[in-house]
C-alpha cells in the first residue's frame, strides 16, 4: 500500500508537471515553424510591454498602499461585520474580472461615478481605466497576502513596544513594517504579477484599442483575433517568462529567511 | 507591607467568556510579588490590564499613588518580559536592548552608559552584536530583561519568565533572576503556574484561580495555610475531607463518615466543614511507638497500601483500619524514613497528624 501511495503522489505531480511542460513546448514549437514566424511589429509590442509596465505599476503600488492599513485592521481588530467585510473584500479575487469591469463600467454611469469620473479621470476605454481595472483586480488579493503576512507576526512584539514607550504609529513603522518586509515584498510581486496578466476588466472598462489601451493580455487576443500569431506567441512568451521570474523570485526570496 | 507601589482596588474585566472578578492586591516598593494560578486562571490577563493592554470594566490600578487605570501602555514606564520574550528578530542584542532608548530625547552617551551596565549586570556583554537567533534561551531571558531594564521603568512584569528554559536550568536562574532584581532595586511582578517557582522567588503570593484572587500574602502562610479548598488542591495538596462538627470534650471532633479527627478550637456544632492535611505533615508512626501527647489525639492504625520511591522523597497511600474507602490518607516523606522504619507495601503502621497543622478552610 505505501508503494501504491508513493506512485499516486509521485505519478499525479509528474504528469501534472509534463501537461504545464508540454503548453510551454507547444507554444516554442509553434513560434520556430516557419510558416507562423513572420516579423513581429516591434513598435506594437514595445508599446504592449510598455503600458503593462507602467499600469501593472501603479495599480499594484496603489493596492498595496490601500492594502497595507486594511489588511492590518482586518489582522488585529474585530468589530462588528468583521466577517461580512472580509468577504466583501475576497470578491475581487473570486469574481469573473469581466463582470467586475462590467461593475466599473455601470458605475462610471452613475451620477456619483460621472463625477469621480470629471475630478479624476476620464476613465472609461482610457489608460486610467486598465490602472483602475487592474488596481480592483487586485486589490483582494493584496489584502488577503497581507493580512497574512500580519497574522504571522506575534502581537507580543507590538505589546513589547508599547511598553517600551512606543505610540501606535511608530510600532507600526519601527516594528510591524521591518518585520512584516518579507511579506509586503511578495505581496507586491504577486500583486503586481497578477496586475500584468489582468485581461477581464480592462477589456472592458478601458477597451481593446491598440496602441492606446493595449496590454500584453489585450495585445495577445487583438493578436489572435487579427489571427497573427507570431506577435500573440510573441506576447505569451513575454507573459509566461515575466511570471515565471516574479514567481521563482517571490519564492527563493520566501525561502531565505531573512 | 510600606506604602502600596502598585495597589488594584476592585477590578473587574470582561474578556469574551472570560472574566476577572474584584480583584484587590497590593504590591510593596522593591518588593517580589509572584501572581500564582493555573493555566487559564486569568493570570496573563491581569497582567496585560496592569500594563494597560486591557481597560478595566470597573476598579482601579493605583501605581506610586496615581491611577493609571486608562493610561496607555506606552506612558505608564512598566518593563515587560513576556513568556517567549519576543525578542525583535530584526535586530541584534544591543539593538533590542537600545529599543526602548530610541524614542527617549537622552543623550546618547547617557544611553551607552546604560547599555553598558545591564549588559555587565546581566553578564551578556560578549553577546552584544549577535543576531537574536543564535542565542540560548537563558541568554535571550537576560536579553528581554535588558531591554525592559533599559527604559528605567519603575517596576518590571515577568510573564512565566521561565516557561522556555530548560527544567535543568531552570533553578539556577531562579536564583540569578531574583539577586539581579535584589541588585536593580526594582519592584517585581511576576506570573507563574510553577509552585517550586513561586515559592524560590516570590516573597509575597498572590493565587489567581478562575478570574477570582483567592488570597494574598507572604509566601509562608499561602503554603502553610491555604483559604480555600481550591487553592489547597492546586497546591497539590492532597488529603483534603468534608465532615460534620461535633462538640467534644477538648474542642471539637469532625466526623468524616470513616474517621474521626479532633482539633481543639471550638467550632460551631453540627456544621460542614472542610479541611485538609498535607502530605507532609503527617507522620509516620510504629505500632508500638509512644508519640507526644499532641499528636495521640489524632493517631490512626492501619496498612501501607502503595508506597512510591521518587528521586527525592516517597510517596504512601495509608487505609485506616475497617475503612470503606480504597485509602484514606497520602503521605510523603524523605526517603530515608523507609529505611529506618522498614516500610513495606502492606505493612500495619500507625499515622499521626499535629493538630495545628491541620488546616480548616473558611469557605
Amino acid at each position: 500500500m505505501n508503494k501504491l501511495f508513493d506512485i499516486i503522489i509521485w505519478g499525479t505531480g509528474a504528469l501534472l508537471i509534463l501537461a504545464f511542460l508540454s503548453l510551454f513546448a507547444g507554444m516554442l514549437a509553434e513560434l520556430a515553424q516557419g510558416e507562423v514566424v513572420k516579423s513581429p511589429d516591434m513598435n506594437k509590442i514595445w508599446f504592449a510591454v510598455r503600458l503593462s509596465l507602467y499600469t501593472a505599476t501603479i495599480a499594484s503600488i496603489a493596492a498595496i498602499i490601500v492594502s497595507i492599513p486594511v489588511a492590518y485592521l482586518f489582522s488585529r481588530h474585530n468589530f462588528l461585520f468583521k466577517n461580512f467585510f472580509d468577504t466583501l473584500l475576497d470578491l475581487p479575487i473570486v469574481l469573473s474580472p469581466i463582470a467586475l469591469g462590467a461593475m466599473l463600467l455601470i458605475f462610471f454611469n452613475t451620477p456619483v461615478g460621472k463625477q469621480i469620473n470629471n475630478l479624476f479621470g476620464p476613465f472609461v476605454f482610457e489608460v486610467k481605466g486598465i490602472m483602475l481595472a487592474q488596481f480592483f483586480v487586485v486589490v483582494g488579493l493584496s489584502i488577503r497576502l497581507l493580512k497574512a503576512a500580519f497574522d504571522g507576526i506575534d502581537v507580543e512584539y507590538e505589546n513589547i513596544a508599547r511598553t517600551l514607550g512606543y505610540g501606535k504609529l511608530r510600532v507600526f513603522f519601527h516594528v510591524l513594517m521591518p518585520l512584516a518586509k518579507k511579506g509586503i515584498i511578495s505581496a507586491m510581486l504577486l500583486t503586481w504579477g497578477k496586475a500584468m496578466g489582468e485581461y477581464g476588466a480592462t477589456v472592458t472598462l478601458a477597451g481593446a484599442t491598440t496602441l492606446k489601451t493595449e496590454t500584453i493580455p489585450v495585445a495577445i487576443s487583438l493578436s489572435f483575433e487579427s489571427v497573427d500569431i507570431t506577435s500573440a506567441l510573441v506576447f505569451i512568451t513575454i507573459l509566461v517568462v515575466i511570471s515565471f521570474a516574479i514567481l521563482f523570485f517571490v519564492r527563493s526570496f520566501q525561502g531565505k529567511g531573512i | 507591607m510600606t506604602d502600596p507601589h502598585l495597589k488594584i482596588e476592585s477590578l473587574n474585566l470582561g474578556l469574551g467568556g472570560f472574566s476577572l472578578k474584584n480583584i484587590n492586591l497590593s504590591c510593596a516598593k522593591s518588593e517580589y510579588h509572584v501572581l500564582l494560578g493555573p493555566t487559564g486562571s486569568g493570570k496573563s490577563s491581569l497582567m496585560k490590564t496592569i500594563l494597560g493592554f486591557h481597560i478595566p470594566h470597573s476598579g482601579a490600578i493605583l501605581f506610586n499613588g496615581r491611577d493609571i487605570s486608562k493610561e496607555l501602555p506606552e506612558t505608564r514606564n512598566m518593563g515587560y518580559v513576556p513568556q517567549n520574550y519576543s525578542l525583535f528578530p530584526h535586530l541584534n542584542v544591543e539593538g533590542n536592548i537600545r529599543f526602548g532608548l530610541r524614542v527617549r530625547k537622552n543623550s546618547l552617551a547617557k544611553d551607552d552608559a546604560v547599555v553598558d551596565r545591564l549588559c555587565s549586570t546581566l553578564n551578556i556583554s560578549h553577546l552584544r552584536q549577535r543576531k537574536i537567533a543564535f542565542l540560548s534561551g537563558g541568554e535571550r531571558q537576560k536579553v528581554a530583561i535588558a531591554r525592559a531594564l533599559a527604559i528605567q521603568p519603575d517596576m518590571i512584569l515577568l510573564d512565566e519568565p521561565f516557561s522556555s528554559i530548560d527544567e535543568g536550568a531552570k533553578r539556577n536562574l531562579w536564583i540569578e533572576l531574583k539577586q539581579m532584581m535584589n541588585d536593580v532595586g526594582i519592584t517585581a511582578f511576576h506570573i507563574t503556574h510553577n509552585l517550586e517557582e513561586a515559592y524560590t522567588m516570590g516573597e509575597r503570593l498572590s493565587v489567581l484561580i478562575n478570574g477570582e484572587l483567592l488570597q494574598n500574602g507572604p509566601k509562608n502562610e499561602i503554603f502553610d495555610r491555604p483559604l480555600t479548598k481550591s487553592i489547597a488542591r492546586f497546591l497539590n495538596y492532597r488529603n483534603i475531607f468534608e465532615g460534620i462538627t461535633e462538640d467534644a470534650d477538648s474542642g471539637t471532633k469532625i466526623n468524616t463518615d470513616h474517621f474521626n479527627i479532633m482539633v481543639s478550637r471550638r467550632l460551631p456544632h453540627n456544621k460542614k466543614i472542610s479541611f485538609c492535611i498535607r502530605q507532609q505533615d503527617i507522620k509516620v508512626i510504629k505500632k508500638d511507638e509512644e508519640v507526644k501527647e499532641s499528636l495521640k489525639r489524632n493517631r490512626f492504625s492501619g496498612r501501607i497500601i502503595t508506597l512510591f520511591t521518587m528521586p527525592e522523597y516517597c510517596l504512601m497511600n495509608f487505609r485506616i483500619t475497617n475503612s470503606p474507602m480504597p485509602h484514606d490518607f497520602e503521605l510523603k516523606f524523605p526517603r530515608y524514613i523507609i529505611e529506618r522504619q522498614k516500610l513495606y507495601q502492606g505493612m500495619e503502621i500507625d499515622v499521626a497528624m499535629w493538630e495545628p497543622n491541620i488546616i480548616i478552610f473558611d469557605e
